[in-house]
């Protein structure tokens, strides 16, 4: 498997185009507003990591990676692994980075609401990937296109209603509770909806015809 | 040894091998015992397909040209003067037959045949 | 040991079947797959890897269930490699941690050997050095069987060699087979064992090299004297302005049988052709 996912970050190195816009991007909201850094990094990451179905797809990588040992299973397992391992170490780099700058200037860091902020960034581009990659191991990258919009759509709809929801009297207790616990739930749900995606991604990888 | 192969002969290849290999070993190219080389690495010096090369081996084996000793290898048989002899014979006969085909298709009889045989075996 | 055992496949398109096909070749030999564009090569190919679900049968490589023997097939597969930005010696990068038998100094002396330079970019190569490419990849990490798809597509006569020479030299090893699609049947002529022919999604013969060359022939004769030919004799028949083309077997017999015309040696492409386009009588 971990040919795999070398194939996936040589993919991104090669395309060096991206890559520098990638850091433009970064540099440019990072020097103009301090919250993007927390945000635009890891998410960015994510994206590019996605990119690759894309140039897999573009040469049929796909059906020749189903010849080889184990092929399928491994494309699936690499894809999640090298999105959430690159997106995880990019989260990390940016809390390192924070940290350093909150020594350096006067602002009060706040270690939990920087963990939180952090987290939140990593979990929503998680849930986001977890929602999108079943969809391209079904239909592949190009078929998919519209989905991606579908799925930003519905999860902004659906964050909506979480704080709708949230600010009703009779979750309150729930909401409390969540509250103290919020990084072990934010973790917890991390964990539980990658896993479910990543299972449904298997299942219907397995099966499709390349 | 020399092998070749004609691709436009009307001779299968396995033939035109085998007999290759007959008549290197009855004018004493090849000596008893001297070993060839094997039937897959034949295939690739002369990009000959291996069950054709497979075939002429397995022809001159079993005709007693060469014998294959298990583990290690193939090798011309001791000469067999006898063996040349009726395959010398068989030659000669699918030649006459031919001769007598196209003797029969021109209404050439038998009688003139066998005076243009005398006439060239004459002159040889 | 059979290197690839087929039965009863069978898969199953809107608009086309392939099968039902039954196929065992044996260990140790070059093994041709020919037949026209759509006939169900690349499909009977895709269904061997695993690219595609057969409907139904089943099917053992190397004597072992499909999965079990990846480890121990190379594979070239038409239109479907690497993605094209990666870098020629990123293939063996990823491939060390794909293959447990990846030979990288192998891999390297190919591409010395075919002039491929490691660091161009796969898009950059021309049809023929990406050819070579994929064959490459396909030989390094010691493959005992070869499942090839088109492999000589787009090469020059001179390279076309070169790989036949390659393919040559993998069986040298008894134990190793090779399994190639093409539609340049001058590559089968000399070096496949065996042919398989595939039409219209079936097996239309599957016959050793020799049985087939040697056996069967071409028939000339003019277009007035087409019924001095007994019926039984005609296998297929093409009519042309002068002459009818006849498929014959047993060539032999049929030049001692008809004397008067002419049986020529036939070549692959010319059997295809008859066995595709021609009447089955005349």
């Amino acid at each position: 498997m971990l040919g795999f996912i070398k194939k996936d970050l040589l993919t991104i190195k090669s395309n060096y185009k991206i890559l520098i816009v990638y850091l433009i991007f970064v540099l440019v909201f990072t020097f103009q507003n301090n919250a993007f850094i927390t945000f635009l990094p890891p998410y960015l990451s994510a994206m590019l990591l996605m990119s690759t179905f894309g140039y897999d797809e573009k040469n049929h990588w796909d059906a020749y990676a189903a010849t080889f040992p184990k092929g399928r299973i491994n494309v699936v397992r690499a894809k999640y692994l090298a999105t959430i391992l690159v997106t995880f170490i990019v989260s990390l780099l940016v809390f390192i980075i924070a940290l350093g700058l909150s020594y350096l200037g006067d602002d009060k860091f706040d270690m939990l609401e920087t963990i939180v902020t952090l987290l939140a960034t990593f979990g929503v581009t998680i849930i986001f990937i977890s929602c999108m990659y079943p969809v391209f191991f079904k239909y592949g990258a190009e078929k998919s296109r519209l989905v991606i919009l579908v799925v930003i759509v519905a999860m902004v709809g659906l964050f909506y209603g979480i704080i709708k929801l949230a600010s009703l009297k009779a979750l309150a207790s729930v909401v409390t509770f969540i509250g103290k616990h919020i990084i072990l739930f934010m973790i917890l749900t991390i964990i539980l909806i990658t896993y479910i995606s990543y299972i449904i991604s298997k299942k219907v990888y397995l099966k499709r015809e390349l | 040894m020399r092998i070749i192969v004609s691709n436009s002969s009307p001779v299968p290849i396995y033939e035109q091998i085998k007999k290759a290999i007959m008549d290197q070993i009855m004018n004493d190219e090849l000596k008893e015992n001297e070993p060839l080389p094997s039937i897959r690495a034949l295939a690739r010096d002369i990009k000959i397909s291996v069950m054709t090369i497979k075939k002429a081996y397995d022809e001159l084996e079993s005709e007693g040209y060469i014998k294959v000793v298990q583990g290690k290898g193939t090798f011309v048989s001791p000469k067999n003067p006898d063996l040349a002899l009726e395959n010398a014979q068989k030659e000669i006969e699918k030649h006459l037959e031919e001769a007598l085909n196209i003797a029969s298709r021109y209404d050439i009889s038998k009688e003139d045949l066998k005076e243009l045989i005398d006439i060239l075996g004459g002159e040889a | 040991m059979d290197a690839i055992n087929v039965k009863d496949l069978v898969k199953e398109y809107r608009n086309f079947t392939l099968g039902n096909l039954n196929v065992t070749i044996p260990s140790g030999y070059i093994v041709g797959l020919i037949g026209e564009n759509g006939a169900g090569k690349t499909t009977f190919i895709k269904c061997l890897l695993e690219i595609i679900k057969p409907t139904k049968g089943t099917i053992k490589l190397l004597g072992q269930d499909i999965k079990d023997a990846k480890e121990d097939i190379g594979v070239v597969l038409d239109d479907m490699f690497f993605p094209e930005i990666l870098q020629v010696k990123d293939i063996s990068a990823v491939m060390k941690g794909i293959y447990q038998k990846w030979d990288e100094e192998l891999f390297f002396k190919y591409l010395k050997d075919f002039n491929l330079d490691p660091n161009k970019i796969i898009k950059t190569l021309s049809k023929g050095m990406h050819k070579k490419l994929e064959i490459a990849t396909a030989l390094a990490h010691h493959p005992k069987l070869l499942i090839l798809d088109e492999p000589t597509e787009g090469l020059d006569p001179v390279v076309r060699s070169e790989v036949l020479d390659i393919f040559l030299n993998f069986i040298q090893d008894e134990e190793h087979s090779v399994l190639l699609s093409t539609h340049i049947t001058s590559d089968l002529e000399h070096i496949a064992d065996c042919i398989i022919f595939i039409a219209d999604g079936k097996i239309l013969m599957e016959k050793d090299r020799d049985e087939l060359l040697d056996n069967y022939g071409i028939l000339k004769v003019n277009v007035d004297e087409i019924d001095k030919i007994a019926k039984e004799d005609i296998i297929a028949c093409l009519k042309h302005r002068y002459d009818y083309e006849i498929l014959v077997s047993e060539k032999d017999k049929i030049s001692k049988k008809y004397p008067n015309y002419i049986v020529d040696k036939i070549t692959l492409e010319e059997l295809m052709v008859l066995m595709i386009k021609g009447e089955r009588q005349c």
